[in-house]
């Protein structure tokens, strides 16, 4: 179980979350949802310990940071280093013991080309092999569906349903709703740095019309489009 | 046209700044700085010109990075596009040009101008699918990366060492040495994202010994055997070559403890300067060394709590 208590963090004058208070439980997925720009990558970072804020972190686990894998939104990649030297980096600094790393290559990914050089998607499919071999705890995925074919797509919810049996504790950001509707057991939608609302896995559908009613409103009126 | 000229200013003073020098500063020193050192260049070497035209067309291969390149071709008209390119390429080899005019290498001059918009037709991407091997595989990713990106520079060193050896020229094979420490230094100047700090299950200080450590080791691959071949030529001189040898580890350790000082931004000047004058002033490295390595272990402690 992972405790945030009154976390807030602001640079300057901004408050960019404001006074967050959340559990996250073993074996659940957690969605989080929310405009761009709305905190949802500092609250991330924040539990990741990558970012300094106000408030309380709690965990069994000390420290945290050393039980977590942080799939970031555009994942770094060194000019050239490839793919298989990107993962035994990875696993090397939490002294994982890496072999079969051919046999784990789930996505056939061409592991001894340059990471630089892959497109976006199979960045993003790197990352997540590195942190799925560095076998945390807690998975941090901020949009883990952004950028990947239909077919990985697939493949990583089947990961994420796999990783909810052994009881790890996940949590996803993603613009894409259906992505979230198949693979969180909640969802807590983030605006302007306060967690708003939140919604069980029966009460997805009901949401989902909400946030199209909320979102498209008169927007697209306005445009008077011809 | 005008807005990108204007907006490229307004980038370098931004950069200039971020660096901690002040942009008006900046445009007062650099002609003076540049004028002076081209001036000990020609006094000092026979074949300044040549260097002086290499250093010009590698600046401005530096603008011939084909992703800034579509990023332009796609914002600006083919002839806008053309001209930026070629304006840019003219501006930076100016003070070049003017220099060797100013010192009757007419030729040289002429040279550099007719390449200066040639260069900005051409694209330098690499269409090389192959894999540089490297023996640091299985490491911290400092030697992986810059030993594939300064190869070259390895090969070269190697060759002035045998070159130094057939010419019987102890100081220019001790400047090749120098030169290899120099490539593994260079690795260590630029700063990594912070995750891959992050991700490290390390307390500061286990970690910044473990990255001194695997510096040293590494360096030693690519140094060692080039202090080999010149001590068993010069064996009289071997405790001059040792000497070298551990002030290249003693940099090479500052370096590491410089770059960690200041994590996760980009070292800046003050770090830049205090290494500058260690280098005529090597003992000034002992308060260097431990001041960085403090410094080193409150940033890290940020990210390695």
């Amino acid at each position: 179980m992972i405790t945030i208590d009154n976390l807030t963090i602001s640079f300057g004058n901004k408050e960019v979350l404001k006074d967050i208070n959340i559990n996250f439980s073993k074996g659940k997925v957690v969605g989080i949802v929310g405009e761009n720009g709305s905190g949802k990558t500092t609250l991330f970072k924040c539990i990741a310990g990558l970012q300094a804020y106000k408030g309380v972190i709690k965990s069994e686990y000390t420290p945290l940071k050393n039980h977590i894998g942080f799939l970031q939104t555009e994942p770094y990649f060194f000019s050239k280093i490839t793919g298989r030297e990107y993962i035994q980096l990875l696993c090397n600094a939490r002294d994982i013991k890496m072999d079969e790393i051919d046999n784990r290559n789930i996505f056939d990914l061409p592991l001894n080309q340059y990471a630089a050089t892959y497109s976006t998607g199979m960045k993003k499919k790197l990352a997540l092999t590195a942190i799925l071999i560095q076998e945390n705890e807690m998975l941090i995925l901020d949009e883990p569906f952004n950028g990947v074919d239909i077919h990985s797509n697939i493949i990583i919810t089947e990961i994420i349903h796999q990783l909810k049996l052994l009881n790890k504790t996940i949590l996803i950001s993603s613009h894409i709703f259906s992505t979230l509707n198949s693979t969180c057991d909640e969802i807590h939608l983030l605006r302007n740095g306060k967690f708003i609302k939140k919604v069980l896995k029966e009460e997805f559908a009901l949401f989902e019309q909400e946030l199209i009613n909320f979102t498209i409103g008169d927007r697209i009126e306005k445009l008077h489009l011809k | 046209m005008k807005n990108y000229f204007t907006l490229q200013y307004k980038m370098l003073n931004r950069q200039l700044a971020d660096f901690g020098i002040q942009p008006v500063l900046a445009y007062l020193a650099l002609p003076v700085i540049f004028i002076v050192l081209s001036i000990y260049l020609f006094q000092k070497m026979a074949f300044a010109q040549y260097i002086y035209l290499l250093m010009a067309l590698s600046l401005i291969t530096r603008f011939n990075d084909s992703n800034r390149n579509n990023f332009l071709k796609a914002c600006f008209k083919s002839n806008d596009y053309l001209i930026i390119r070629i304006a840019e390429n003219v501006l930076v080899i100016l003070p070049f040009f003017i220099f060797l005019i100013c010192k009757n290498y007419f030729f040289s001059a002429a040279i550099l101008l007719l390449l200066s918009p040639f260069a900005a037709l051409v694209s330098f991407k690499s269409k090389l699918q192959f894999t540089i091997p490297t023996p640091f595989y299985k490491q911290p990713f400092e030697f992986i990366t810059g030993f594939r990106k300064t190869f070259l520079g390895f090969l070269c060193c190697y060759s002035i060492t045998f070159i130094a050896i057939a010419v019987h020229n102890f100081n220019l094979g001790i400047f090749a040495l120098l030169l290899n420490f120099l490539f593994c230094i260079s690795f260590y100047t630029s700063t990594e994202p912070d995750f891959y700090v992050w991700v490290y299950s390390l307390t500061p200080k286990l970690f910044l010994i473990k990255k001194i450590k695997k510096a040293l080791l590494h360096a030693t691959i690519l140094t060692f055997p080039a202090a080999v071949i010149l001590s068993l030529f010069y064996i009289s001189n071997s405790f001059i070559i040792a000497g070298f040898y551990c002030l290249g580890y003693v940099y090479l350790a500052a370096i590491v403890c410089a770059k960690y000082s200041v994590f996760p931004v980009q070292m800046g000047l003050p770090q830049i300067i205090l290494l500058a004058i260690s280098i005529p002033l090597p003992p000034l490295l002992i308060i260097l060394v431990p001041y960085f390595y403090l410094q080193s272990i409150k940033k890290l402690g940020i990210f390695l709590k």
